[in-house]
């Protein structure tokens, strides 16, 4: 296990003419679940490939436990990774799968030790019995499952990546998998990057997650700090489905106004669908007018549906359980709202 | 039952559909492999004349210390052939450049002797193995060897092997690369944060996929070499004495130079029966041991 630490990394691909990754730094704590969330072209497969030293940052250092594996070969930073599809070596068996990394360097090891390591990994997963079947002839999740027990079956393994692992699996086993994927970590204590565009994943998933967008990181926090406070504009919509509703200043009624002035001297206001209420129009309240509803589903025996509102030229989402018609005008009271200023947030909202 | 009645009737049309490739298939294979069959049960004297032999000729042909000579000759060639090119296709495809301009021209080179015509091989060896005009001969005379392929056996037997070597090599390593392409740039990644070595990147990730690619290069090759006639034919003519006389060269002295055409056809059924029997051993071996796994 090790503690993972990006200084000041930054990386330009040969011949092209931005950066694919601006300076960056990073602090991942031992043990931790760590998540790399970002749309596609972000920048983390970059990033991954540096952690996995597949490429040397143009500049800036990497550290683990302190020490810096810069310039090592992926093969001697102790490292595993975990693929979009499952990589097996198809011409052995589930066990000689599982056993294979601890064969290749450690010749130390004896085989009674290599055994019990590739049982416990098995157990781990609850692939024991499928350890003496051909890697060709098992499922795709039971393939991504040993794909998985390679690259934590090395006892010495500081960092495990994980590159949308879930992409190849089917969506109904998917929760397992993350599950099993989710206890190992915590039951194994060991380190592990996790990298998707999916939300739900990484917020699952992960004690910690960084946004990424066009190289840069713009915020890390915890799922929920994350998710409730965005630290710019773009978490806050990239977050949530749908995300987060913005509105400019001056579409709220002034004695709003005044209030949110004050913390931070914002332009533009954000808040989440679920942290505002529905109630009868008023002049105290941002007022809008209902244009589509969406059902959710049921709570507590009423239906909650996502509401679509105009207030002016934009349209918000508010989440209710309170029934509506087209046209009606109702108002919106936040419980939560976040200030933005070009985009990054302003004020001080808790703790991050 | 009256409506399946019917039905079938109507489906007994569908033969009349087929009929046509029937024929076609009759008329350029199934019947002229049949004559072979034919003749080789009989001794044919003249175009009126001939008794029927049975199995007389497959006997014969099976004892004849010629036969068994060129047989074994062309097991050797063969063996020797599939020994070399196969690594050394591998070993070109490994080392080529998969993107760029410079991979296209290597593609384009490896291809050309591909595209050259049999006896034109043959002759661009004979020419140039010679030892008193051609370039390799006169070269390897002037090094120090004393190099004839026309009078030592052992040079006849190397000449031929480099020239189906030159020959042929390109087309493992062109299967071997179109192989190669498919393997997922992942697989090498896992494979080195594995710390896996070099031999075992090739072992464990490269050659299970190279699999499907190589089985019908061995297959080709195999066949090809077994088959070999013109090269052989132009560059060294069977000899010196019978050294470089393959089993299709003795078959186009006997049926044509000889017309012994009782005994040639005897000789061509056993051959292709050979053939046929080690594609398949080397086929149902390799998918058996795929099943294993």
């Amino acid at each position: 296990m090790a503690r993972i630490r990006l200084h000041e990394i930054s990386f330009t691909y040969e011949g092209a003419s931005k950066p694919a990754l601006l300076p960056i730094s990073l602090d991942i704590n031992d043990g931790e679940a760590f998540s790399l969330l970002g749309a596609s072209g972000a920048g983390k497969t970059t990033l991954l490939n540096l952690l996995s030293g597949i490429l040397r940052p143009t500049k800036g250092r990497v550290f683990f436990d302190d020490v810096d594996v810069t310039e090592l070969p992926g093969r001697d930073r102790h490292l595993a990774q975990v693929f979009q599809f499952p990589v097996l070596y198809q011409s052995m068996n589930v066990a000689q799968n599982l056993s294979f990394p601890l064969k290749t360097r450690d010749a130390s090891m004896s085989h009674a030790d290599i055994h019990e390591r590739v049982i416990t990994i098995a157990r781990e997963l609850e692939i024991e019995s499928i350890l003496n079947r051909s890697a060709n002839a098992i499922s795709l999740f039971e393939k991504q499952l040993v794909a998985i027990g390679r690259a934590l079956v090395r006892p010495d393994v500081s960092l495990v990546l994980l590159d949308e692992p879930l992409t190849a699996v089917e969506p109904s086993i998917k929760w397992r998998l993350r599950q099993t994927l989710k206890r190992v970590q915590e039951e194994l204590g060991v380190t592990m990057i996790y990298v998707t565009h999916d939300q739900t994943e990484a917020l699952t998933f992960a004690e910690r997650v960084s946004v990424l967008a066009d190289g840069q990181i713009l915020q890390t926090g915890t799922p929920q700090a994350v998710y409730r406070n965005p630290a710019h504009q773009f978490v806050g919509h990239f977050l949530g489905s749908p995300g987060m509703n913005f509105l400019p200043l001056d579409a709220f009624p002034r004695s709003l106004r005044r209030t949110f002035s004050m913390d931070g001297d914002p332009d533009v206001i954000g808040f989440r669908p679920e942290s505002a209420q529905l109630t009868a129009p008023s002049p105290e309240l941002l007022v809008g007018k209902v244009d589509s509803q969406r059902i959710l589903g049921t709570a507590q025996g009423r239906v909650v549906s996502i509401y679509g509102l105009r207030c002016g030229k934009e349209q918000v989402f508010v989440r209710s359980p309170a029934s509506f018609a087209f046209g009606d005008e109702v108002g919106i009271a936040l419980n939560h709202s976040v200030g933005f200023r070009e985009a990054l947030r302003v004020g001080g909202d808790g703790p991050e | 039952m009256a409506a399946m009645a019917q039905n079938k009737t109507k489906d007994n049309r569908a033969w009349l559909g087929v009929l046509p490739v029937m024929l076609i298939v009759a008329f350029s294979g199934v019947i002229p492999l049949m004559t072979v069959v034919n003749y080789s049960v009989q001794d044919i004297l003249d175009f009126n004349t001939r008794f029927f032999v049975g199995f007389e000729w497959y006997r014969e042909t099976l004892t004849d210390p010629r036969f068994i000579d060129a047989f074994l000759r062309q097991l050797g060639f063969s063996a020797a052939v599939l020994a070399i090119e196969i690594p050394l296709g591998i070993l070109i495809a490994r080392g080529m450049p998969t993107q760029g301009l410079r991979a296209s021209l290597l593609l384009v080179l490896l291809a050309t002797p591909l595209l050259i015509p049999w006896n034109v091989v043959g002759t661009i060896w004979q020419i140039y193995a010679r030892s008193d005009i051609g370039l390799l001969g006169v070269t390897l005379n002037q090094l120090g060897f004393s190099f004839n392929y026309t009078a030592e056996p052992l040079h006849a037997w190397l000449t031929l092997l480099a020239m189906d070597i030159w020959h042929w090599t390109s087309l493992v390593a062109l299967l071997a690369f179109a192989g190669l392409t498919s393997v997922p740039a992942a697989c090498y990644q896992a494979a080195e944060l594995d710390g896996a070595s070099k031999w075992q990147v090739f072992r464990h990730v490269e050659l299970p996929r190279l699999k499907g690619v190589l089985v019908i290069a061995v297959l080709l090759r195999l066949m090809d070499s077994f088959m070999i006639y013109t090269e052989p034919f132009v560059l060294t003519g069977g000899g010196p004495g019978n050294t470089t006389t393959f089993l299709s060269q003795y078959l186009a002295t006997m049926a044509v130079g000889q017309f012994d055409l009782g005994p040639a056809a005897a000789f061509s059924v056993i051959y292709f029966l050979f053939i046929l029997l080690f594609s398949w051993l080397f086929y149902t071996s390799v998918m058996r041991s795929e099943e294993d796994s």
